[in-house]
Formats: C-alpha cells, sequence, structure tokens
C-alpha cells in the first residue's frame, strides 16, 4: 500500500485499512502540501497553518493561541480531536486520521448583523462545495448540519469573542471523510462519512481542507456585501426540514409543527397550528412517519 | 405541551380575571400571566405565553413600549445580539460566573447563542457581580442587560 507512513498513527490506520481504494482519501494532513493546494485554488490570504497529530479541540487551540490583529489567518487542522465540540454541549466523535476537523480564526474590525447568519452561509456554500466534488444529495439541517441521505455528514460551529481587542471569531468545520476505515468504528445511526457514500472518492483530505479553506475565505471576505434576501433562497436548495414534520426543542418546551425554512435573519420558521413562528435557537428533529 | 391546551389555558386566563396561572404536566410546564413584570425585560405583556419564541416580525430593538424595568446601578454588560442566554461552558457545567464574584476586564460572563453560533460575552469592566439579570436558557434582545458589575 502506498500510503506514506509518516506517522505512527497513520502506518496503523493503513494496516487496519478494510479495502485499498480509499488510500489517497486517507493521505495524512499537511501543511506544506496544503498550501500547495491553496496556491493552485488562487487562495492567497497569509495563512498561518498549524496541522496536529491530536489536540482537545481545534477551536479551543486557536482560541488559546489567541493571535489577533497579526494580520494572518490562523487555521489549525488535527488528525484527532480528544474533545471534539458539536452542539452546545455535545461531543463531535472525532477518530485519527479519517475526517477532517478544521478550525480558521479571523479577526473582526466591528461586529455587524450579517455575521449573525454567516453559519448558514458558510454551511451552504460547503455544501455547494461538495456538489462540485460530485457528492450528491447534500443536504442542510438547520441551523449546522450537513447531512447525506438523512445522515450527519459533518458541520459547522462558530465561537465568538465579543469584547476587548480580541474581537474574533473562530470557525469550526467537521467532516466526515472517511471514518468508517477507523480501527474503532463502529456503525452509528445517524452519522455517515463521504466514503461509504461515494466508495470511489479519492479527494485527499490536504485538497479536500484546502478547498474548505478557499470556502470560508471567499464568504468572510463577502459577507459586508451578501444580500440578505439571497439567504433563503440558497438555504431553500439544501434544506433536508423544508415542509417536513418536525418535533422541537425550544426552552425546555416540546412542540410539533412544520418546518418552512428560514427567514432573512436565519431563524426557522414553524408553522405551529395555524401560527408562523420563528426562532433563532431551538432543537429540531424531524419526524419520520 | 400542546400548543392548543396553551391557547386554552390562555382563553380561561382571560375570563378569569386571574393574574398568572402555572402548570405542571410530568417534566413539563408552562406559566401564564397577564399584564405582570417578568423578570425579562423586553417581552410582551398581556396575556404572556411565554412557550412562543419570537413575533413573527421583531420590533427593532427600544422599539418595545412597556417601560424599562429599573436596573440596579452599576455597569451593565448588555448582550450585542438576540440570542439565548447561557450562563456555564455546557449544560451540567459550573457557570462563568456568580453574584458576588469579582472579575477582570475579558473574564467571560456567559455565552449568547444564535444559529449555533457561540458569542461569548466577556466583562469589559473589573469589578464585582452586582446582578445577573437574565436567567439559564432564556431567550435575550439585542441590547438587553446581562449583568451590573459594580
Amino acid at each position: 500500500m502506498a500510503l506514506p507512513a509518516r506517522s505512527g498513527l497513520i502506518k496503523l490506520i493503513a494496516q487496519n485499512h478494510k479495502m485499498a481504494g480509499p488510500v489517497m482519501a486517507l493521505e495524512p494532513l499537511d501543511a506544506d502540501s496544503i498550501r500547495e493546494h491553496l496556491g493552485k485554488q488562487g487562495t492567497h490570504h497569509p495563512y498561518r497553518i498549524d496541522v496536529l497529530p491530536t489536540v482537545t479541540s481545534t477551536n479551543d487551540y486557536l482560541a488559546e493561541l489567541g493571535l489577533t490583529g497579526t494580520g494572518c489567518v490562523a487555521v489549525c487542522m488535527a488528525e484527532e480531536q480528544t474533545q471534539g465540540k458539536g452542539r452546545f454541549g455535545h461531543a463531535w466523535w472525532s477518530p485519527a486520521g479519517v475526517n477532517l476537523y478544521l478550525s480558521m480564526q479571523w479577526g473582526l474590525q466591528q461586529w455587524r448583523t450579517q455575521y449573525e447568519v454567516l453559519g448558514l452561509r458558510l454551511l451552504i456554500a460547503v455544501a455547494q462545495l461538495l456538489e462540485e466534488q460530485g457528492v450528491a444529495g447534500v443536504r442542510l439541517k438547520w441551523p449546522n448540519d450537513i447531512c447525506l441521505a438523512g445522515k450527519k455528514l459533518g458541520g459547522v460551529l462558530i465561537e465568538r469573542k465579543a469584547a476587548l481587542a480580541q474581537n474574533s471569531l473562530i470557525i469550526g468545520v467537521g467532516l466526515n471523510v472517511a471514518m468508517s476505515q477507523a480501527e474503532e468504528f463502529q456503525e452509528t445511526p445517524g452519522w455517515v462519512d463521504l466514503l461509504s457514500a461515494h466508495p470511489d472518492w479519492n479527494l485527499c483530505r490536504n485538497e479536500l481542507a484546502a478547498h474548505v479553506i478557499t470556502v470560508l475565505t471567499r464568504v468572510l471576505d463577502t459577507l459586508d456585501d451578501s444580500d440578505p434576501e439571497d439567504l433563503c433562497a440558497a438555504w431553500e436548495r439544501y434544506d433536508s426540514l423544508d415542509n417536513q414534520r418536525v418535533e422541537f426543542l425550544y426552552q425546555d418546551r416540546h412542540m410539533h409543527g412544520v418546518a418552512q425554512g428560514i427567514d432573512a435573519q436565519g431563524r426557522i420558521v414553524m408553522h405551529v397550528n395555524g401560527e408562523h413562528l420563528h426562532f433563532h435557537s431551538a432543537h429540531v428533529r424531524e419526524l419520520r412517519s | 405541551m400542546d400548543i392548543r391546551k396553551v391557547k386554552k389555558l390562555v382563553e380561561l386566563l382571560e375570563e378569569s380575571g386571574i393574574a398568572e396561572i402555572e402548570i405542571h404536566e410530568g417534566e413539563e410546564s408552562v406559566r401564564i400571566s397577564r399584564g405582570v413584570p417578568m423578570a425579562a425585560p423586553g417581552q410582551v405583556v398581556s396575556p404572556q405565553v411565554s412557550v412562543v419564541a419570537a413575533p413573527e416580525t421583531p420590533p427593532p430593538s427600544g422599539a418595545a413600549p412597556e417601560p424599562e424595568p429599573e436596573l440596579p446601578s452599576g455597569h451593565a454588560v448588555n448582550s450585542p445580539m438576540v440570542g439565548t442566554f447561557y450562563e456555564a461552558p455546557a449544560p451540567g457545567q459550573k457557570p462563568f460566573v456568580e453574584v458576588g464574584d469579582s472579575v477582570q476586564a475579558g473574564d467571560t460572563l456567559c455565552i449568547i447563542e444564535a444559529m449555533k453560533m457561540l458569542n461569548q460575552i466577556e466583562a469589559d469592566k473589573a469589578g464585582t457581580i452586582k446582578a445577573k439579570l437574565v436567567d439559564n436558557g432564556q431567550p435575550v434582545e439585542y441590547g438587553q442587560a446581562l449583568f451590573i458589575i459594580d
């Protein structure tokens, strides 16, 4: 097997491959390779790219690094996260060497209302990227999941330091590339990876990472000029909950309704007993008939 | 709780002249009150159903007609956005700060979450936390006071 075994970790994974095809997809993460791909994609911000074998969470790593006002965009990627973060207070399963865990820090001059829908815009951009790479049927589940065939493929989590000079966003993206190849993998209901959905997936993780960095940069660069009205239509194209009967939890209370897209402020719209309610925050679950 | 049941309760309340009613059903509960100033400012009154999240077209900040509730004196830390107030980094964990704690400028006080963007709100002034004005998990409006630092 022609996998460049740069670390024992990756070697171990290579030896445990269940199939020979995904070798390219599992190429170890490498900052130089990512830079090369960024160059080919025409993305030329002064990035600082840290690639770590293991970390608690790539978001936390950047927060602790605390680089602000240095003029560079800090990116952290890790082969493994021991405390990956998902929904508020929930873990993001982050096995070693098989997925993409990427965080990027973005300095802000000032807070603008457009930033409130940044997460949704980033999700749409990542969905478009995956489509461009030949992944069919990508859907988005409000507010921060990327789905394939009704299962979780990835997500975005944004953290913002609000005050003082440290006015910056930390954007975390998790994408399940090939976790079905991880040694400790057990079929997890509700989760999916690119490789099991597309067995011929051969985009290496370094190139995928460069694409994700390019997409995040483009969305952030153009956010100030973005049209709020575009958001709803762009979201609708990928909305996995559109016109679905859902159960949702808001302020510790359960309700049932029909999801009807989002409004220009990014809030989910629920049709409940003849009324349209708009929520900026809720846990939503599709009811399967 | 079924929204129809809540509507029924609102109707009952209006007919009865009772000021406030609180119903518990298993683990769920709902409190409906009318014309009674609630702890969280910026909410609509009379009759108030705390189940409902936000009006269809939210009024611009500060447009709410009800009088501003009086805040304790001191330096107010306001919410920079509409969202949900969280006092701790994750459910079940210790709050970032309690009333009586002394804080330095830059210390994290809470998180405001909307659309899964977690906004860490920091103290912009050193001092003692004199008041926490919002309960964990409650919605907050733009510009709403969250803490008073003295």
